[in-house]
């Protein structure tokens, strides 16, 4: 009797040494899918959640997490009712673990943004930030996720522009400081005591996440967004890790880690293309469906007194809906960007993605007079006519004798011609601000929102559309 | 902000996507009088580790992205 109660203990004490000393060489298989940048798109989920699940039934410890950016892009999502809930509910179903705040979490407003986040099953991370001079509840900087008896630590990272705030409209984030990604990263290197792998979930491009990789050895792996890099085949940089998996849930990434004992042994990263995956969930697949049929798309939103009849009275239309926004000098639209021909009656927020469908973003700059004059004198159509629509102020495009332009003159609005000396301030899309190559200082900053938004936003709260014609652009034969 | 395609620095506003720095690309080649490559449709980028961005991914000051003329 005694010498089995002697055993036993011997047994136990062996047992714990082994333990306690690491050289328990059981290995233990996680699993990390991830998506970044998915920007409102719902048509990959069924594929998403069929992958996940599959793995689920195979695998013990399987995660599935975003890097941020979940939100805009797709107007069936951007402007249900409520803003962003068909997302969230998708994710949720497909089983989300986590979540770090990208820039574009912040479109929709704070209020917004507190509701959606209430409505996920899964944490919104971000350790950059402090939000306690708004309205928004403090996130997480990390989350901890248990696979068995192994902690998987998260930590989540975004952007800041020159202006020191996440790349999204600054009215959106009133009363939140923000702190440098990289340095603040530096602060959590306690994670590595806190769990067996730290995992930077970041959303600041792939060269802050290099850089981040060459600053702190200690991260296991990066997972990425903001860039929109597909990394096929993922490398370690300084031996972490570093992978994104491009854009709007074009491919999903798959992360696995082996441990043996609490050692992290292995580390691998592949990409899986989504439009390749073989199965999709049929109740995701039903649900995708139906958010897809957005009645908010058709809901009217204004009312035109008068028709706009041509591209000249929609561009005055939308060249002053830009002016308005930002109390700008001057806003310029292309012709080429106006999509439709007229609009008339009831508007719809589904006529003014039609009339606007590219997603260009609202660019402010501040422009001298030669600068606006090589704007316009290098959008000249081949009959010498603006191939844009002025708000603020008009165009006159001199000819010389043998129909060549001699000179190209902008009038405010009480018709005097601009100062020389002085900036004023500019509103154009996105494409005009890339693609009409003109030298100029200022290069400009983009303004956080998109074109269509900011028409959608104006017609709400003026919802009787009307403009008061006048011919905006003139030839002058000298 | 200043950007590289294919090693040709570009001047482009802040939030700039890799879809403004190949209009800014293309408009500039024009205005050279350079040949220009034709279909800008199915273009594949890369940044300067060889991982493909996607055009509508978001630039950083400095950043190198490149594309195959040919393409």
């Amino acid at each position: 009797m005694n010498v089995n109660i002697y055993r036993k203990i011997i047994l136990l004490l062996v047992a714990g040494i082994f333990i306690f000393s690491g050289c328990d060489e059981r290995e233990t298989r996680v699993v990390i899918f991830h998506t970044n940048d998915s920007h409102s798109q719902l048509d990959h989920f069924p594929a998403l959640a069929w992958l996940v699940n599959n793995e689920r039934e195979k695998e013990e410890h399987v995660f599935l997490v975003s890097a941020g950016d979940i939100f805009s892009g797709n107007p069936m999502v951007d402007y249900y009712d409520p803003k962003g809930y068909p997302k969230i509910d998708l994710m949720n179903r497909a089983g989300y673990n986590v979540n770090t705040l990208g820039n574009h979490e912040f479109d929709y407003g704070l209020e917004v943004l507190a509701d959606r986040m209430e409505q996920a099953d899964f944490p919104f991370i971000l350790a950059n930030l402090n939000t306690a001079g708004s309205s928004l509840a403090q996130p997480d900087a990390f989350a901890i996720l248990r696979a068995g008896r192994h902690r998987i630590a998260f930590l989540g990272l975004v952007q800041l522009n020159s202006q020191g705030i996440p790349s999204a409209h600054p009215d959106n984030m009133t009363g939140i400081e923000f702190f440098p990604p990289v340095e603040t990263a530096g602060e959590y290197e306690y994670l590595t005591a806190r769990a067996d792998a730290v995992i930077g979930l970041t959303h600041h491009g792939f060269v802050s996440d290099t850089i981040m990789a060459s600053r702190y050895p200690w991260f296991d792996v990066i997972i990425g967004g903001h860039s929109h890099t597909l990394t096929l085949e993922p490398e370690e940089y300084n031996g972490v890790l570093v992978t994104q998996a491009g854009s709007n849930m074009q491919y999903i990434g798959k992360v696995t880690l082996v441990f043996r004992g609490r050692e992290l042994v292995e580390k691998s990263a592949v990409m899986i293309r989504t439009s390749g995956i073989e199965g999709a969930d049929p109740e995701i697949a039903a649900l995708v469906e139906m958010y897809n049929d957005n009645p908010a798309l058709n809901r009217v939103i204004g009312r035109l007194a008068e028709p706009l009849k041509n591209k000249d009275e929609l561009g005055i239309f939308i060249t002053e809906t830009y002016r308005k926004y930002g109390n700008f000098d001057f806003a310029f639209q292309n012709y080429g960007g106006i999509r439709v021909n007229s609009m008339k009656g009831d508007v719809r927020v589904r006529d003014i993605f039609r009339m606007d469908p590219f997603g260009n973003e609202l660019v402010g700059m501040d422009l001298s007079y030669p600068e606006l004059k090589r704007l316009i004198g290098n959008s000249l159509s081949s009959r010498n006519t603006p191939s844009v629509q002025i708000a603020g102020g008009t165009i006159e495009v001199h000819l010389a004798a043998d129909r060549t332009v001699s000179d190209v003159k902008i009038f405010d609005l009480s018709g005097l011609e601009l100062a020389a000396e002085r900036k004023y301030s500019v509103a154009m899309p996105s494409y005009m601000a890339s693609a009409f190559d003109f030298e100029r200082e200022d290069q400009g900053t983009g303004m956080g929102i998109i074109t269509a938004a900011v028409l959608i936003e104006h017609i709400e709260k003026n919802p009787d559309i009307g403009i008061t014609y006048s011919t905006r652009s003139r030839i002058v034969q000298n | 902000m200043k950007v590289f395609v294919n090693d040709t620095g570009i001047d482009l506003f802040e939030g700039a996507t890799v879809r403004d720095a190949l209009n800014k690309y293309f408009a500039s080649v024009l205005k050279r009088g350079e040949k220009d490559s034709g279909s800008r449709t199915g273009i594949i980028v890369y940044d300067q580790h060889g991982n493909r961005v996607m055009t509508d991914g978001s630039l950083s000051e400095d950043e190198r992205i490149y594309f195959d003329p040919g393409t």
